[in-house]
């Protein structure tokens, strides 16, 4: 934690230390690489996100065993629990996102670097992905093993797209909300409640997605695209994108100060 | 008496319990609306009020510098 | 540019909306309970119709438009297009209250239960008025008035952008598979189809009407409280430099606590009635 100013400061030097000193700032997408490099290694450094938001899910799910009384979930059922999960360990990681930054000068040292708006937004939206994809690659197996009814493995293509689809709108949300709140008192609070509400769609197209594939008789591939997956897929990515643009709009505004 | 009623209000009478849900539902709508326009009413007044304030002050400026010093100094200590 | 008007004039300008608002209004309620014919099935109880449906029509175009001023404020940095934003917001919330309650009355008479989740549009509803609910916890949050702002119109746009999104998803979703019965306004038969339309314009001027008041509250108050603080700094002037601007107005501040009883005071002072130390 203690460590990021410096490490915000010094981060672009040492990541471009083979360059020559053209004095030419680099481009939007290598700063963002940059800046990504820095989260995640501020990430492995300090550990604060991935293993709470692992453990979480898996408090999740073993709650979710005794509340709904189930030993195995399915269907309907088995997707709301998974995004549930998902959506809840997500805001643990959102909800500390910019902390850093706002307390410890990360702000100013962006202020002072040349970096365009769109590198910040970049980078920490891909920072949220990867966590989230990584939170996944440890929880799904344990949905898998503790509460599913039947082997994923078959319907492993449509569920990875799925969650894929939904993180990345988790993910760009979740930097535009996490950026809207850092600034005011009750950010703790405020966060989690904005963040709610957008990501109902979110909810909705991933769940009719999975419902199916977690399923008794889950569909094969092309069936299962045919039916109801390659809309809801389409409609995810539209979510994706238009919040996307909006967020690459709007992210300017927040880094004034 | 009733008769004479329905012919009156013969294409909208309220029929058993949808009467009170219709209007129960515009009531509610009307007070709500109307809680708000009393609200504003009331800013407004308490604006109008400070407002008043300010050009009283404006204009006991003129009337006399003794008793405006003296008042300028005790509103300063209170 | 009011002050130069004459007074008929001026009346004119304020006077015309809310005079045509209660007109409409009054007409709505007529053709409503006198001239729409009962619907066949639901009989009486679709007289909500007439009120729902449009408060909730303008409810989102309201969202809309207080995100459509935020890109204006945005663009401008200019005060006021904040102030009509929050506004329109503020406005959309209370009517989108009514909303709900009248959803949920209708809900109760047509089905029996006060919430159901077979109604896309009302489902929809309730997830943007959650969304709002945050709108002004997050603004009153933020300290610097420059800065809330600047959030607020991002939330804005962002809500405003979301408010058809979450329509559009809302409705596909797998639980609405059944065809719907009500708050259609298409093939609604010609008289009832009218009665819509006139309800419908007078509750969105009834909400101009009431958008306009708040901003003139709004704005009144801002100047008011920017002539309060002048008037403190001036009455503090002379006791920091008395020679120095001898004629400093000494306008006396009426900010805060001290206001009623001190003002009272030195009415019963300037009469001579209190001797003021």
């Amino acid at each position: 934690m203690s460590t990021l100013p410096e490490n915000a400061l010094s981060a672009p030097p040492r990541a471009s230390v083979h360059q020559p000193a053209s004095g030419r700032p680099p481009g939007a997408a290598r700063v963002a690489l940059i800046l990504l490099g820095k989260e995640l290694r501020l990430e492995l450094r300090t550990l604060e996100s991935v293993p709470g938001m692992a453990l979480f899910a898996l408090s999740a799910f073993v709650i979710f065993h005794f509340a709904l009384n189930r030993a195995a979930l399915q269907g309907d059922l088995a997707a709301g629990v998974l995004w549930v999960t998902i959506l809840l360990a997500a805001l643990l990681a959102i909800n500390r996102l910019f902390v850093a930054d706002a307390q410890q000068g990360g702000f100013e040292a962006l202020a002072l670097a040349p970096v365009p708006p769109g590198a910040i937004l970049a980078a920490k939206a891909a920072a949220l992905l990867i966590y989230l994809l990584v939170l996944e690659l440890l929880a799904l197996p344990a949905f898998a093993l503790l509460l599913l009814a039947q082997p994923l493995a078959a319907a492993a293509f449509g569920v990875l797209a799925t969650l894929l689809l939904g993180d990345i709108a988790i993910a760009v949300i979740g930097t535009l909300v996490s950026a809207l709140v850092i600034r005011s008192r009750a950010r703790d609070l405020l966060g989690p409640l904005l963040m709610l509400p957008l990501l109902i769609p979110v909810v909705i197209g991933a769940t009719s997605a999975l419902s199916p594939l977690l399923a008794p008789h889950a569909p094969d591939l092309s069936s299962w695209l045919s039916a109801t997956g390659l809309r809801w897929l389409a409609v995810l990515g539209l979510y994706d994108l238009l919040f996307g643009l909006i967020a690459y709009a709007l992210f300017e505004f927040l880094l004034e100060d | 008496m009733s008769h004479l009623l329905g012919l009156i209000g013969s294409p909208a009478l309220p029929l058993g319990t949808a009467g009170r849900y219709v209007a129960a539902a515009y009531i509610v709508a009307f007070v709500i609306v109307a809680a708000y326009v009393a609200i504003m009413a009331l800013r407004l007044r308490r604006i109008e009020h400070a407002l008043g304030e300010l050009a009283a002050d404006a204009h006991a400026r003129h009337d006399g510098e003794d008793s405006i010093s003296a008042l300028t100094g005790e509103r300063l200590e209170g | 540019m009011d002050s130069t008007q004459k007074p008929p004039a001026r009346l004119l300008r304020t006077a015309w909306l809310p005079v045509t608002t209660a007109l409409m209004i009054a007409a709505a309620l007529a053709l409503t309970f006198f001239y729409a014919p009962l619907e066949a099935q639901e009989g009486f109880l679709q007289k909500i119709f007439y009120l729902h449906v449009p408060l909730a029509i303008v409810t989102l175009c309201g969202f809309v438009y207080g995100g459509l001023l935020a890109i204006a404020h945005l663009r401008t940095r200019e005060v006021r297009y904040d102030v009509r934003s929050y506004v329109a917001i503020h406005m959309s919330l209370i009517f989108g209250v009514c909303v709900l309650i009248t959803g949920s009355i209708w809900a109760k008479g047509s089905w029996g239960h006060w919430w159901v989740w077979n109604e896309p549009t009302l489902d929809s509803f309730l997830i943007i008025m959650l969304l709002y609910c945050t709108y002004q916890p997050l603004r009153f949050a933020i300290e610097d008035r420059e800065r809330q702002a600047r959030y607020a119109s991002v939330f804005a746009i962002t809500a405003g952008a979301f408010v058809p999104m979450a329509m559009i998803v809302v409705r596909l979703a797998p639980q609405y598979v059944h065809p719907r019965v009500l708050s259609s306004a298409n093939n609604l038969p010609a008289p009832m189809g009218a009665t819509f339309v006139v309800a419908l314009l007078a509750f969105s001027l009834l909400y101009a009407t009431l958008w306009r008041l708040e901003v003139r509250v709004k704005l009144a108050r801002f100047r008011l409280r920017a002539l309060q603080r002048l008037a403190l700094e001036r009455a503090q002037a002379p006791l920091r430099a008395p020679l120095a601007s001898p004629g400093a107005p000494l306008l006396v501040p009426s900010t805060a606590s001290a206001d009623r009883s001190s003002g009272r005071r030195r009415q019963l002072a300037e009469r001579g009635e209190v001797i003021v130390p």
